[in-house]
């Protein structure tokens, strides 16, 4: 038990911020974003010992983020939060609203459609290849490929002012 | 590392793990132990019964308890105090500004179960409108007779809302999924809300109908309604071939696909909010192939509304390209149709592709 807590210790080290910051890309609600890092943490505690090595720490981590942050995605709260009902939680705002300006590009990734960002996250901030999104997601490469691609198009499009022209 | 990781690691760089961990505590779940004895334990009980019934008496009452030997010993005191001792409503220390109650609204299916809670804002508190509430907790399902499960269904998150004058209470959901016992109507269950006085609690209010342990947990009793029997669907094409067929229950829709078109066809948990009436049933296609759902009419028409009560919704950025269809077939009726239009507009000749599905509906009534 003590050692498993340090080796998540250790592996949360490494990555928790990677992780954070990938489920904020997802989820696009700091508050929620926070919520699922902290859920992968205790998901991966939970998990550790059925993790068999098949693929890198860090992989498998990603994956359990993903989950969690598709799990979050289908949830009516989230529906609802995103939808305008309830408004966003007011660190949020203050955040965003400092940082105006200075986050061009991970509001562009935030923005793009659901079906497009996990993948647009996975490959172009996560930097894994085709291959290994796929399997973290479970889709196809072919699906991959495409949605990289149309995310790409959207990214290009969102941030051609910034940093395409 | 890639332009794109740089950029926004650089835009991100407040958010840090670590300063999440330092600023929220972050619960370790202590049944790892107990996990790993489950999986050997289920499958031993599973080898005996097809389905253990929470309320499991007798033999296989003992079994279970040799198998789950009780572990935390002043919880199984407060379960077996429950109906002999008043309910405990005060805590020391709590901040005394929300109430805890759980609703009457109970649904499950057998295999999923979903409750609600009211956390209320107490008169007592000092109020401003503008004030949000943001609590995090985590909550467990507690199986009476398999004392030492006492952390399956284990979830945790957060809310934050912020509160005026009309929604001094908050809805509290919670969603307890691949639950190890089947559940059957009048099974008496706990819920367990860890670290509840830190969230809670008014003890004057009269609102929590829970009782307190030791540990500072809030523990609440509450038996199951009855379940509904699920619904089953059989969805055809136009040539009357079988496209996939569902099975619906009040919380989830489980589809098994005949057509690759629809390989990626997810299992469903439905969250209650979702459920307008009885067994309105939400599909959510999830498919990659971006598709603008139509409807049938009556008379097998087109239409873009939905036939005899039945809705869909779309969320699309505003551009067609982009739809990702989400589909709600009402079982009010006799029939519900659909009909999933590929997109012509996508340059993927493969996404160009009709497709039409039909369900018979069972007369709910």
């Amino acid at each position: 038990m003590k050692k498993d807590a340090e080796k998540i210790e250790l592996l949360f080290n490494k990555y928790g911020d990677e992780i954070l910051r990938t489920c904020m890309l997802i989820l696009h609600n700091r508050a929620m974003a926070e919520d699922a890092a902290m859920t992968v943490y205790e998901n991966a505690f939970a998990a550790l010992h059925h993790f068999r090595g098949d693929s890198k720490e860090r992989t498998w981590l990603i994956k359990i983020a993903v989950n969690v942050c598709r799990s979050i995605l289908k949830s009516s709260a989230y529906k609802t939060s995103m939808s305008g009902e309830i408004p966003e939680f007011a660190a949020d705002k203050d955040d965003f609203s400092a940082l105006e300006n200075k986050t061009a590009v991970s509001d562009a990734f935030m923005s793009l459609p659901e079906v497009y960002r996990e993948a647009a996250v996975l490959c172009l901030y996560n930097g894994f290849t085709v291959k290994e999104a796929s399997q973290i997601t479970g889709k196809s490469q072919s699906t991959m490929t495409f949605r990289v691609r149309k995310a790409k198009e959207l990214l290009r499009e969102a941030l051609k002012e910034c940093y395409y022209e | 590392m890639s332009n794109f990781r740089k950029k926004i690691d650089n835009e991100l760089e407040s958010m840090t793990f670590n300063e999440l961990k330092n600023r929220r505590t972050i619960k370790i779940r202590h049944n790892k132990k107990m996990k790993r004895t489950s999986a050997a334990a289920i499958a031993l009980v599973a080898a005996a019964v097809l389905t253990v019934s929470v309320s499991a008496t007798g033999f296989l009452g003992n079994l279970i308890r040799d198998v789950f030997p009780a572990r935390n010993s002043a919880e199984l005191d407060a379960i077996n105090r429950y109906d002999v001792e008043p309910v405990n409503t005060t805590a020391e220390n709590t901040m005394e500004l929300y109430d805890l109650t759980m609703s009457n609204n109970i649904i499950c299916d057998g295999n999923i179960l979903s409750v609600q809670f009211y956390v209320t804002r107490n008169d007592n508190g000092e109020f401003n409108s503008d004030d949000f509430i943001s609590l995090s907790f985590s909550s467990s399902l507690i199986f009476p007779d398999i004392c030492d499960y006492n952390d399956v269904g284990y979830d945790s998150g957060s809310f934050s809302q912020k509160l005026s004058d009309d929604k001094r209470t908050l809805i509290l959901t919670r969603i307890f999924s691949d639950l190890p016992v089947t559940i059957k109507s009048g099974d008496e269950l706990y819920i367990k809300f860890m670290d509840a006085q830190k969230l809670i609690i008014n003890s004057q209010s009269g609102g929590g109908n829970y009782q307190i342990l030791d540990d500072g947990a809030a523990l609440f009793k509450f038996s199951v309604p009855e379940i509904p029997a699920p619904i089953f669907l059989e969805f055809k094409n136009e040539n009357g071939e079988k496209v996939f067929d569902a099975t619906l229950t009040p919380l989830s829709i489980n589809a098994t696909a005949a057509d690759p078109i629809f390989d990626e066809f997810d299992s469903y948990i439905i969250p209650p909010d979702d459920i307008v009436s009885d067994y309105d049933a939400f599909v959510d296609w999830n498919i990659d192939k971006p598709t603008n759902p139509r409807f049938l009419d009556e008379n097998l028409n087109y239409t873009d509304t939905a036939y005899n009560g039945s809705k869909y919704t779309v969320n699309s950025d505003g551009n067609t390209q982009h739809m990702m269809p989400e589909c709600y077939i009402s079982t009010n009726g006799s029939r519900a149709s659909v009909i999933f239009i590929d997109d012509p507009n996508l340059d993927d000749a493969k996404y160009i592709e009709w497709l039409g599905c039909i369900a018979e509906i069972p007369d709910m009534t």
